[in-house]
């Protein structure tokens, strides 16, 4: 004899399996629905064959719970309260770049697009709105960025990961998240009164494009080394112990096998390290000139994008304000290109 | 294996080695350097006169930038805890699993732009289209823009970490939405949306770009519907005067004490859950 649960119907619908179930137990009660939807055959397959349901998901039950009737009124009233948060998240976060687009769309057609993101001049008094200088400013100190912290970052969290105990690595990983958290400002003042005056007693220009990047990659590095930590340890184990027990020295086979097996991630954590320099204000601001001219050499002072939306945003009114919004969708999409690399290695992470 | 390629062998690695130990001594260095200046310049400055009552000239307090800063914290987190956490209660329980990629890609664009491009849009948003002008509410409502991925992520981890045999377990007892949310989903998410909270406060602690031309620079203690600057802001005006650079150490020093502090506490916060997992 089959034992008889009693099921509300809430219940039965929501949980896909026991309503196979209690339709077995019950001759008269109707098949359950059949809905064309690939999601929840296949996580009713997926329930009834026994496999590990992804978290959660299995008893979500996909589609059919929203076209499920709600109905006592506090379900109604959770739904919609819940609902309601979604959308306003939703459209207050999609809100950000659809007005930064409203407004560069106003000015490029004033002015038109090329001249704007390709223009030479800024002059907002004369309505000259050539971005060029900022956006290469941008790239230039990121690059100069890159180029200081990725192999000293890259090799300092190889060192932690082979050469460290787990206590050490638990220990410099707290320590690590806690100085990526040090705020922006903190570390401007640093910059400030110890980066530019070094560089100055060294008789070059204090306010220029190298104090920034070496003072931006003392800022991005916990970033840098904590995520590329997290590369490494999604290696297998067993490429380097197989490494070693061919005989191959501990350094060149960490080196040789494990980095580069992790390059794919060490690459994504190096963009999200590089999107961090780039987004940047506060502490840039402090310590680079700021001119609006090209950078020319290293030692001269650059005003990137950040900064220059930060500097002008103060008084700025009507087509000079549509111009800093241009800068700042420009922005947008510099970081989150940079970003998007980062997403396989979360994935990874999660599973 | 030929004894000169095992001696070359030996000297690349002995040169790696070399490398390796020298970057995370650079590192290691300079992180713990540029930590210990800004605490040791500024750890004997933190004195009475830092926290008086009244903001002068001569005396500039630090206690008006720590209310102003206090107001914009919990303004901030009222604006985006319901909302980020309803919103991650509708992605994992209610929606298919395109809807729920759509959000947290939504929260993940917004996770990526830089905090100025908040501060412009909040300044374009809040201060001149809904007229809030320059004042601590305009500063909380662009900030908590910027909370809402962090308490969203974090609260969706916990909702994902919830074991399926609990929620299969109170379905069965015959609970609808609504109670499995209010009973077992929430209590469970409780530690992650804690966690979530703290690192969300070292967010907006360490804040400057976004709040100095939203909620403005002016010293003094402000209500909510008038300009006021926070801690962050207060330093990097002190820096820019450059007449009480001490002072401005001294601010340093509290902040990073402060803001290291939130974001350690959440990553305490969120192993101990792991923890409590496992030895379940």
């Amino acid at each position: 004899m089959k034992i008889c649960v009693y099921l509300p119907h809430k219940a039965a619908t929501s949980f896909p399996r026991l309503s196979k179930f209690t339709a077995e137990a019950s001759p008269p009660a109707p098949k359950p629905r059949r809905v064309p939807s690939g999601a929840r055959r296949g996580e009713r397959e997926g329930l009834a064959l026994g496999r590990a349901p992804r978290t959660g998901s299995a008893l979500r039950g996909g589609r059919a719970q929203t076209e499920h009737r709600f109905s006592s009124v506090g379900e109604r009233l959770m739904y919609g309260t819940v609902l309601a948060c979604a959308v306003a998240f939703a459209s207050v976060c999609a809100a950000v770049p659809v007005n930064l687009a409203k407004s560069s769309a106003k000015l490029f057609d004033k002015y038109g697009a090329a001249n704007v993101i390709f223009g030479r001049e800024w002059s907002p008094v004369e309505s000259l709105f050539g971005l060029l200088p900022m956006l290469i400013s941008t790239v230039y100190l990121a690059a100069l960025t890159a180029v200081i912290s990725f192999p000293v970052g890259v090799c300092c969290a190889l060192w932690i990961y082979r050469y460290c105990s787990e206590k050490t690595k638990s220990a410099l990983r707290g320590a690590l998240s806690a100085v990526a958290a040090i705020p922006s400002v903190v570390f401007g003042l640093f910059g400030l009164s110890v980066v530019m005056p070094t560089m100055e007693k060294m008789g070059l220009n204090g306010h220029s494009a190298v104090s920034a990047s070496v003072l931006l990659s003392l800022m991005t590095m916990p970033t840098l080394v904590m995520l590329c930590l997290d590369a490494l340890e999604s290696v297998k184990p067993e490429m380097y112990e197989a490494a070693r027990s061919l005989g191959v020295e501990k350094e060149y086979a960490a080196v040789t096998v494990e980095l580069l097996c992790a390059k794919k991630d060490i690459a994504a954590a190096c963009s999200v390290s590089c999107a961090r320099a780039v987004a940047e204000a506060t502490a840039v601001l402090m310590i680079s000139g700021n001119q609006t001219t090209f950078p020319t050499s290293p030692l001269n002072g650059v005003r990137t994008l950040a900064e220059h939306i930060l500097l002008e945003c103060g008084y700025a009114s009507g087509e000079h304000r549509m111009a800093l919004m241009t800068a700042a969708l420009l922005l947008c999409v510099m970081s989150g290109a940079l970003c998007v690399l980062k997403i396989p290695l979360e994935r990874k992470q999660r599973r | 294996m030929t004894t000169a390629r095992n001696r070359y062998n030996k000297r690349i690695s002995l040169a790696l080695r070399t490398a390796l130990v020298l970057s995370a001594g650079v590192v290691i260095f300079s992180l713990a350097f540029a930590i210990f200046f800004v605490l040791i310049r500024g750890l004997p400055h933190i004195s009475s006169e830092l926290f008086a009552t009244d903001y002068s000239r001569k005396n500039q307090s630090v206690l008006p930038a720590l209310w102003n800063t206090a107001q914009i914290v919990l303004l901030a987190l009222f604006f985006a805890v319901p909302t980020a956490t309803g919103a991650a209660l509708f992605c994992c329980e209610y929606t298919t699993r395109r809807w729920c990629g759509v959000l947290c890609a939504v929260s993940d664009t917004i996770a990526s732009l830089p905090s100025v491009v908040f501060g412009l849009f909040g300044m374009t948003l809040f201060c001149v289209t809904c007229g809030l002008g320059y004042s601590l509410m305009s500063g909380a409502l662009t900030v908590s823009l910027m909370l809402f991925p962090i308490i969203f992520d974090s609260v969706k981890r916990g909702i994902e970490s919830l074991p399926s045999e609990q929620r299969a377990g109170a379905l069965a007892l015959g609970s609808g939405k609504t109670a499995l949310i209010i009973r077992i989903v929430v209590p469970h998410c409780a530690r992650y949306l804690v966690s979530g909270c703290s690192l969300a406060v070292s967010r907006v602690l360490a804040e400057s770009a976004a709040l100095l031309f939203t909620s403005g620079t002016a010293p003094g203690y402000a209500a909510p519907d008038a300009a006021g600057r926070t801690l962050a802001v207060h330093i990097y005006c002190l820096a820019a005067e450059g007449a009480s650079i001490d002072k401005a150490y001294a601010c340093a020093a509290l902040l990073l004490i402060l803001s290291g502090g939130f974001s350690l506490a959440a990553r305490l916060i969120k192993s101990g859950t792991v923890r409590n997992r496992q030895k379940e």
